[in-house]
Parts: structure tokens; sequence; C-alpha cells
């Protein structure tokens, strides 16, 4: 008997940490004992969320989300997400500023500032785009210790589709304490550019460089993860990706500087990148609980592809419950990469083209340090109220030896700064449930 | 690249006129340094001659007045004839005579406001056509003020072009402020500013002979009453432009007329785009 009851509460404490790794609040998770009663009847919960990201003087998104869950009462359970992002704003175009040579003789302006604005100012380009997203997924026991989940997705915009499933299979061991998951996820997309498919290293604005409308790639994601209870306060994660990629997988909008001598971006081409990519990550979860509700959580990422960007990412949230119903969680998080092999600034005119170049500066070296904070409030009725603001900064080389020229006098990569703010709400019957017999 | 090599041989800039300038000269040799010298005279003497904001000055003479006849100079004469025709080409929204009703409305960044009663009052004090003016006398009704800001910068961008191009045969580009004129054989590249973001261009046009004006206003919309307003006053109403772009540029043969044309496309409003379609202007609008 007591060994029974032993095992009850290991359970429980099991569940509760498995609630923490979920991110479901530790008030409803104080009350996920074990002996609860399974949920006796068919659930609906769903969820709705509007997010903001805005970076200054670049662009914003504005994204509304709603998901909705059928929960069936022997375990099988259907979501739904549907996802509308609106980005908006100026996006680097990959070229180099103008110097005094390149820039426009005079600039007319309402403003009457009347300094050339151009000359040593990243080029960018105004976009506004509209995202729909549609994601599936069916879970369901399969056999005794066996977990099944099966997705699909579509993602649309106006130059690009995505066509994704996903399949995961998850076997717990040893009382629960162990959880091994292998999932694959296929996708196919194509891009149709506006203005047509460019040729890579086509010159901008010259007739023949656009070769069509539309080209596809493909991409296989697999991973395997392995979730252990260390102790009764401390749960570990652990995950190996793996994907590959290959089709179309350049920018069809980036463009490349040709620069003379004196650093003066005479022209532009389009870039090329190789048709393949293989990425491969580990990462590592460890959440702690130092009290009985309060969580530390700790994760660590290292990334490296074929393309020679390598990451490494360290996240760290600090769940603070500060009263039964309410949380706050500060969070950092540190991001480093170095450069693609074929990262370039720009190319010298005349000189032999590389195999592949591109100046996207997401393929460049940068550090992004995110700080913010999330705010939880659980609702008597099982409802919950997420806010979350957070700020995030980029910066990588401004200055960099490969510029030539006056481009040495100007900032190539100036600091990024944007803003974040999420509210969420979510409602959930199964957490009224068992919230509803707290003490 | 050929560009690179038609580089201007000589560039100089000041500032005059409530805003930065730009002189660029393009095959002036030796000439320039005197050139300049003269572009910079021009500029101050106009300024000095028509400033709001400085006493002694023609308009100071007719603002303090008490609507007594004042006899002006043929320069200011012209000007008067000319501020005189833009109010009859315009149907009225084009007028010199709108200083009071600027008084009253408080542009603040996001917001603009003003008190009711003193626009009523304002509005007791603007209109050409109360004005009398046989040339070479004027007479203002007490309460009027004179205001050449929508003519003068664009006016002497004109006036600084033939001083220096009754001198030299050499390509010139002047420009005041946005206000651009530009006369010779070179063809020179003029950006227009994007006014949202103002390190970047809408356009690039080519000019050569011939000049360039933009109107509108560098600070952002504000919403009053459910109305999207800009800085730009329409006399007729008292109240801003509604629907207004953020900005018109247009070219012209001359900056004086471009900028007429500027100025009135922003107070047509949101009709601004097919109004100058329909007057067949090279412009170009930028919108929120």
């Amino acid at each position: 008997m007591a060994a029974t009851d032993r095992q009850t509460s290991l359970r429980g404490r099991v569940a509760a940490a498995v609630c923490s790794l979920l991110g479901i609040p530790p008030a409803v998770q104080a009350a996920a004992r074990a002996s609860d009663p399974p949920p006796s009847a068919d659930q609906w919960s769903w969820d709705a969320s509007f997010m903001r990201y805005s970076e200054v003087s670049r662009i914003s998104v504005l994204e509304p989300q709603a998901s909705v869950r059928r929960d069936f009462s022997d375990h099988r359970s259907l979501s739904v997400l549907v996802t509308v992002d609106t980005i908006s704003g100026a996006t680097p175009l990959g070229t180099l500023p103008a110097t005094a040579n390149t820039a426009p003789d005079a600039v007319t302006s309402a403003s009457g500032r009347g300094i050339n604005p151009v000359i040593g100012k990243i080029p960018t380009s105004q976009m506004t785009d509209t995202r729909y997203a549609i994601d599936g997924s069916w879970q369901q026991p399969l056999a005794s210790d066996y977990t099944g989940i099966l997705g699909a997705n579509v993602s649309k915009e106006s130059d690009f589709l995505a066509v994704g499933a996903d399949t995961k299979l998850a076997r717990d061991f040893n009382e629960k304490n162990t959880t091994l998951s292998l999932g694959l996820a296929p996708e196919y997309d194509v891009s149709s550019p506006n203005g047509g498919l460019p040729l890579a290293y086509g010159t901008e604005f010259t007739p023949g460089t656009i070769i069509g409308n539309q080209d596809t790639k493909w991409l296989l994601a697999g991973q395997a993860g392995l979730t252990q209870v260390i102790n009764r306060r401390m749960l570990m994660q652990f995950n190996y990706g793996l994907t590959h990629e290959q089709g179309y997988l350049n920018d069809p909008y980036k463009l490349l500087s040709l620069v003379n001598a004196d650093g003066d971006p005479v022209s532009a081409i389009f870039e090329k990148r190789p048709g393949r990519r293989t990425e491969q990550y580990v990462y590592w979860l460890t959440r702690y609980n130092i009290w009985d509700q309060d969580i530390a959580s700790l994760a660590l990422r290292f990334y490296s592809d074929n393309w020679g960007i390598r990451s490494q990412t360290m996240d760290f949230t600090f769940r603070r419950q500060s009263t039964e119903r309410f949380y706050w969680e500060p969070h950092v998080r540190y991001y480093h990469q170095s450069a693609a092999d074929f990262y370039h600034v720009g190319l010298l005119q005349g000189a032999a083209l590389p195999e592949f170049a591109s100046a996207d500066q997401r393929l460049a070296e940068f550090i992004g340090i995110t700080f913010g904070v999330r705010f939880g409030y659980a609702f008597r009725n099982g409802s919950l109220l997420v806010v979350r603001a957070e700020f995030y900064s980029q910066s990588g080389e401004s200055f960099p030896k490969e510029a030539v020229g006056a481009q040495h006098a100007f900032d190539l990569f100036p600091t990024l700064n944007a803003s974040i703010v999420q509210v969420d709400y979510s409602f959930d019957p199964g957490r009224w449930f068992k919230g509803d017999r707290l003490p | 690249m050929s560009r690179l090599a038609e580089r201007p041989t000589a560039l100089r800039h000041f500032q005059a006129l409530g805003c930065h300038c730009e002189i660029l000269l393009d095959g002036a040799g030796e000439r320039a340094p005197e050139l300049f010298e003269i572009a910079r005279h021009e500029a101050e003497r106009i300024e000095s001659k028509f400033s709001r904001y400085r006493s002694g000055t023609v308009i100071d003479r007719v603002n303090a007045g008490r609507g007594e006849p004042i006899v002006v100079d043929a320069e200011t004469a012209d000007l008067l004839d000319y501020a005189a025709r833009c109010y009859e080409f315009s149907d009225g929204l084009f007028d010199v005579t709108t200083g009071a009703l600027r008084k009253v409305w408080r542009f603040e960044e996001g917001s603009i406001s003003v008190d009711d009663a003193e626009l009523a009052e304002a509005r007791r004090h603007i209109g050409w056509h109360h004005v009398r003016w046989e040339r070479p006398v004027l007479r203002m009704p007490k309460g009027f003020e004179l205001d050449f800001g929508g003519i003068g910068k664009e006016y002497a961008a004109d006036r600084i072009l033939q001083r220096i191009r009754e001198r030299t045969q050499a390509s010139v580009l002047v420009n005041l402020g946005g206000d651009i004129a530009a006369a010779g054989t070179r063809v020179w590249s003029v950006g227009i500013e994007n006014p949202i973001r103002a390190s970047e261009l809408i356009a690039t046009i080519q000019l050569r002979a011939g000049a360039v004006a933009t109107s509108g206003t560098a600070k952002r919309f504000a919403t009053v009453q459910g109305r999207k307003l800009g800085h730009i006053l329409n006399p007729k109403t008292g109240w801003p432009a509604p629907d207004a772009p953020l900005s018109v540029t247009v070219t012209g043969q001359t900056c004086t007329e471009a900028g007429f044309w500027s100025t009135l496309a922003m107070l047509q409003g949101g009709r601004a785009e097919a109004f100058l379609a329909e007057q067949r202007l090279e412009s170009w609008c930028c919108r929120e």
C-alpha cells in the first residue's frame, strides 16, 4: 500500500513537472494530482492571442492567432491553429549605401532638411504582405505507453506557399519518468516572387534577368527527443534535429552590390545561394523547481549547417508565482551566429564572381539579445491571461574589413532594435475543473 | 557608371531662407567661388527683404500697418501681382493673406488643436479679396497679414539660378531645402525623399533644365474629430485640408510654378492625385 502511495505521488510529481515543461500554470499543476479523475467528458479548449513585433524604422508584424482543441474522453485530441501575419515596413535590399558619387545630385523633400539622406544609409525597400496559415494536428494513444501525433499545415502569402506535414511518435518509459520521441516533418514550398523569378547573379533592371514565375524547394526535418525527470525538482530535455533542404533557397528579393575600387556601388546583382542545405542542432533544457511553484529554466542550443553558420543560444527564464493565480517571468536570451561562408557585404566590380554569394544580413555574423517579462493571471473559470513584453537588439559588424573605399565610413550593420508585445487569452475547462478544487 | 564621370565639379552649402541651401556647378571651373558668393548674396537679400520675422522688411511694414496705403518696390509688386493671379487661378485656395489663420492652429507631434473662437476671429482677418492692390499701392485691412511663405523659397531658387546663369554657361542646380531649379546641359538626378522614412527615396527624377518642388509636411497626420488632417491650411474653411497626401512633388519649367502646383495639390486633399492628373503634371504623391 505504501509503495502504491509513493508511486501515486511520484506520478503526480511527474505530471506536475510535465505541466511546468509545457507551461501550464503551477496553480493548476499543483492541483493536477494523480488522484484526479481523467476528464470524464469530451472538452473544448481554446486560445486567442495577438502579437505585435516592431523594429525601429524597419518592419512591423501584427499577428493574431486563434486555436481550438477538442479533447475526447479516450485521450485522443484534435487541435487547429489559425494564424494571420501582416508584415509591413522597410527591409534591407542587401545593397550597399550610396556614396557621394552615386547618390542623387540633390533631394527634393517637404522637410527642407536638404542634406542628402541617401549617402551612407543602407538601402531598403517597402514591403507589405499578409500570411494566412492553418495548422491541424491529431493526437492519440497508439498502444500502451505510445502516443502518436499526425499534423498538417498550409501557409500562404502573396508570393509564397508552404505545405507541410508532421508526425511524431512518443514512448513513455520508467513510470513516465522518461519520454522518448521521434518526429519527422516534410515540407514543400513554392516561391513565386512579385515581379518574377530573378536569375541568380542577374543584373537588376536588365533584360533576361527575369527567368520565370516560380521555383520550389522541399525540406525534411527530423527530430529525436528525450525528456527525463531527474528528481522531484528537476526535469531535463534533450533534442537533436537534422534538417535537409533542397531546391530554390535564394531570397528572390535580395541583391548584392558590385562596387568599384572607390567603394561606389555601381550596379546590383541578385544573390546566389547553394541549392542544398543541411542543418543540425542539439538542444538541452533544464527546468528546476526552486520552491514549490517557482521555476527556473535554462535552455542551450547549438546549431551548425553546411553553409558555415554556427550558432549558440542561451535562454533563461525564471517564473515567480507571486500569488496562487498570478505569476511573472523575466526572460533573457542570448544568440550568436557566425557568418555563412558565402556572405559578402558586396563584390568587387570586374573580379570573377564567387560560386555563391549573398549579402543577406540574416547570413552575417551577429549577436541578438532579448530581454523581457511575461505576466500571467489564471481566472477562477479556468481562463488564463498572459501578457508578454520584450525588447530585442541585434548587432553585427558595423564596419567590416571586407568593405571597400568609401564604404569604410558607413555603418553597414546598424544595430536593430525591436519590441514585442503579446497578449494571450486561453480557456481550458480541464483547468477549471482542476482549478476549482484548489484548497 | 557613366554618371560617375559627370559629377559636379563644385558644390557649396549654406544656411539661408530658414533652410539648408545647396548650389551645384558643373563646368564653371575657376569661377565657381565667385558664383557661389553671388548665390549666397541673392539668398540673403531675398531673405532679409521678405522675411516675416525681421523688422523693417516690406512684409513687416505691411503687417504692422493699420490699413493705410503702402507703396511697394517693383520686386514686391511683381510678387503681389503673382499672388493675385495665384488667388484667381486657384479659386481662392492659394492666398498670401492666411498669416492670421496659421497663428491660431497649434501643430504638435500627432495632435492639432484650435480654439473655435480664435479661429472665427482669425477667419475675419484673411482673404485676398479684402485686399486692395493697385500697383504699386497696397492697402491691407487692419489685422491682416501678408506672408510670402508659400512662394518665397521657390521664387528665391529661380532668382538665384537666374543670377548665376547671367554670368556663366555652366550647368547649375540650386536646391533650397528641397525646392530645386536647374539650368544648363547637364542631366541631374534628383531623388524624392520618402516623407515617412527620410533616408529613403521614393523615386529619382532626371532633370536637365527645369525645376522640382515638394509640398507637404515633415510631421505625421493628426486625427481631429474623426478627420485626418495635415498641416496645410485651407483659407476657405480655415481648417487643414483633410486627407491630403504627406507630400506632393511636381516638376515644372520654374520652381515657382512647380511650387504653386504642389501646394495647390495638397489643398485638394483626397483629390490631389486626380487633380494633378487633370492638369497633366509630372508629379509624385506620397501617402501613409
